[in-house]
C-alpha cells in the first residue's frame, strides 16, 4: 500500500536556530502513528512543517503523491491534511455551531452527523460559546471541526495534555474509530495513551528521529520510554 | 435664559451625536483591521479624504450628493483593493510597527495624489438635506439627524454581517486567532482583503458624509486622526461595540466640552481616555487577547 504521507530529509529552523535535522518518515493510510520525545525535541515544529505553517529550510513533504512545497496552510487543509494544535484553542467568542460552520464553509462539508456520531455531547453544547467549554469539550470540538471535509490524515499535537484520565480513555476509543477513515499522527509524552493508540512509534531527540518502534509488544511495554 | 440653555444643550448633544457618527464610521474599519490583521492602518485616513473629494467631484459634475456617496464608496473599494494586494499584504506577518510606517507612507502618497488632482484649495460641499427638525423647541439640522441615523444603521449592519454571515463569523474567529482559521481550510489572505476593503469603504463613507460639515481639504484626514485613535483606544481594539460606545463618549465630550469652555473640546477627550485607560488598560470592550503579537 503506498504511503499517504512521506517526509523526506526535512530540515527546519527558527531564524538562525536549527530545529529539525534530516527528518524522514512515512505514514500509511489509516495508520496510527505517534512521535514521542522530550519538550524541545522538535515534535511540534515537525507537525507545523507538515501542515504548511512553517516553511522547511530544505527537504519535502509529499501528501497523497503530491509534493506540498510552499502551499499555504489552508490549501494543505483542504487537500486533507488537518492539523490540531496542542493549546486546545477553539474560538472563544464563537458557539460550537459557529466553530463547526467555519470548518464546513472551508471544506464544503456540512455533514455534521459524523461529528456527532463521534462526539454526541457536541450536539447538546451546540449553542454554547467556546469560552465556556471544558478542556475535554474543546478537544472534542477541535477534532470534530477537523474531521469535516473527510481528511486523509490528522496531525494532532499533544492530544491528552491537560485532560482528565476518563476523557483520555474516551480519546483512545475515538482515535481507533477515526483511523477507520483516516491516518492519525499524534505527538506527545503520555506513554499510557501512546501505547494504547499507536501502531508504530517514532522517537525524537534534539531535532532528529532516533528510533522507530514497530513491534506491538515493545509498544505495549513502553520500550521507547528511554527517549523521554 | 433657562430655555436658551436647554436649547444650547440640545444643539450640543445633537452636534456631538453627529460627530460620533462620523467617528464611528471612520474607526470601525481601523478597529477591524487591528483586530484581524494586527495592523494599524493609517491609510484609512486617505480613504476618508478620498471619499470626501469624490463626493465633491461627483456632486459638482452631476449635482447629486447621493450619487457622490455611492461613487466615493465604489472608487475607494477599487483603490483599497489595489493597495491591499500590492502593498499592505506584505506586512501582515510583520510586527505592528511595520504596518504603521508602511500605511503612513501610503497615506502621504495618497494626500500627494489628492493635492495633484484637486489642488490645495479647500472645497465646499453643500448639505444635501436642508431644513431642520423641531426637538423640544430647538431647531436641529436635518442632515445632522440623518448622519446619526446612518451611523446607527451601519452599526447594526456591521453587527449583522459579523454575527450572522459566515464571512463575518470567520472575521470574528480571525480576531481571536487568524492562524487557527486558516488551518481549518479557510483562505485567510482573502479574508484579510475583504476586511480591508470593507474598512476602507466605511472610511470613505465617513469622509463623504462629513464633507458638508467641513471644507474638503487634502489634510482633512490628518486633522481627525487624534480623535479617531482616541475612539479606537477607549473602545478597545477589535471591538465594534466598544467603538460605537467610545465614539458616543468622544463626540459628546468634544461637543459638551466646547459648550462649557472652548479649549475643553480639544483637552477633555484626552483626559477621558487617560482615566478610562487607567481603570481599564484594554479599553472599555477590549479583549485581553487583542494585544498579542
Amino acid at each position: 500500500m503506498p504511503n499517504i504521507v512521506e517526509v523526506k530529509n526535512l530540515n527546519a529552523a527558527y531564524g538562525q536556530s536549527k530545529v529539525l535535522f534530516d527528518i524522514s518518515l512515512a505514514i500509511k493510510p489509516n495508520e496510527r502513528v505517534s512521535i514521542v520525545g522530550r519538550n524541545g525535541a522538535g515534535k511540534t515544529t515537525l507537525l507545523k512543517c507538515m501542515a504548511g505553517l512553517l516553511t522547511p529550510t530544505n527537504g519535502s513533504v509529499v501528501f497523497n503523491g503530491m509534493e506540498l512545497g510552499q502551499k499555504p496552510p489552508y490549501e494543505v487543509a483542504r487537500m486533507g491534511l488537518k492539523y490540531i494544535d496542542q493549546d486546545k484553542h477553539v474560538f472563544l467568542d464563537l458557539t460550537v455551531r459557529e466553530n463547526l460552520q467555519l470548518s464546513s464553509y472551508a471544506t464544503n462539508d456540512y455533514d455534521w452527523d459524523k461529528v456527532f456520531a463521534h462526539f454526541p455531547k457536541l450536539k447538546i453544547l451546540i449553542d454554547r460559546k467556546g469560552a465556556y467549554l471544558s478542556g475535554g469539550e474543546r478537544q472534542m470540538l477541535m477534532i470534530g471541526r477537523a474531521i469535516l471535509g473527510d481528511p486523509k490524515v490528522l496531525l494532532i499535537d499533544e492530544p491528552t495534555e491537560g485532560l482528565a484520565p476518563s476523557i483520555v480513555d474516551d480519546l483512545v476509543t475515538t482515535f481507533h474509530e477515526l483511523s477507520k477513515d483516516c491516518a492519525i499522527l499524534t505527538v506527545g509524552q503520555n506513554l499510557s495513551f501512546v501505547s494504547r493508540v499507536a501502531e508504530r512509534i517514532y522517537a525524537m531527540k534534539e531535532g532528529k528521529l532516533v528510533a522507530e518502534v514497530t513491534d506491538e509488544a515493545e509498544i505495549k511495554a513502553n520500550s521507547y520510554s528511554c527517549y523521554l | 435664559m433657562m430655555q436658551m440653555n436647554v436649547q444650547l444643550l440640545i444643539s450640543a448633544v445633537i452636534l456631538g451625536l453627529s460627530m460620533s457618527g462620523v467617528y464611528f464610521l471612520l474607526t470601525v474599519g481601523l478597529s477591524l483591521c487591528y483586530g484581524l490583521m494586527r495592523m494599524i492602518s493609517l491609510d484609512q485616513f486617505f480613504y476618508y479624504a478620498l471619499g470626501a473629494y469624490m463626493v465633491y467631484t461627483i456632486r459638482t459634475l452631476t449635482g447629486s450628493f447621493w450619487l457622490g456617496v455611492g461613487g466615493a464608496i465604489l472608487t475607494t473599494l477599487v483603490v483599497a483593493f489595489i493597495i491591499e494586494r500590492l502593498i499592505n499584504k506584505r506586512v501582515y506577518s510583520k510586527p505592528v510597527m511595520f504596518s504603521m510606517i508602511l500605511t503612513f507612507g501610503v497615506y502621504l502618497m495618497g494626500v500627494g495624489l489628492i493635492k495633484y488632482i484637486w489642488g490645495l484649495t479647500p472645497k465646499p460641499v453643500a448639505s444635501p438635506i436642508g431644513g431642520s427638525l423641531n426637538l423640544f423647541g430647538t431647531g436641529v439640522p436635518g442632515y445632522r439627524v440623518f448622519v446619526i441615523l446612518l451611523a446607527v444603521v451601519v452599526y447594526f449592519a456591521v453587527q449583522f454581517f459579523l454575527n450572522k454571515t459566515i464571512v463575518g463569523t470567520a472575521i470574528r474567529a480571525g480576531i481571536d486567532d487568524a492562524e487557527k482559521v486558516e488551518v481549518l481550510g479557510n483562505n485567510i489572505s482573502r479574508l484579510f482583503t475583504i476586511t480591508f476593503i470593507i474598512a476602507a469603504a466605511l472610511s470613505a463613507l465617513a469622509g463623504a458624509i462629513h464633507a458638508p460639515f467641513v471644507m474638503v481639504s487634502p489634510e482633512m484626514g490628518m486633522s481627525i486622526t487624534a480623535f479617531a485613535f482616541m475612539v479606537v483606544i477607549i473602545g478597545g481594539l477589535g471591538s465594534i461595540k466598544g467603538t460605537m460606545v467610545s465614539a458616543l463618549i468622544v463626540g459628546q465630550v468634544v461637543s459638551l466640552g466646547a459648550l462649557i469652555w472652548a479649549p475643553l473640546a480639544e483637552m477633555a477627550p484626552f483626559l477621558v481616555m487617560m482615566i478610562i485607560l487607567l481603570i481599564k488598560p484594554t479599553g472599555l470592550y477590549g479583549s485581553k487577547y487583542a494585544g498579542r503579537a
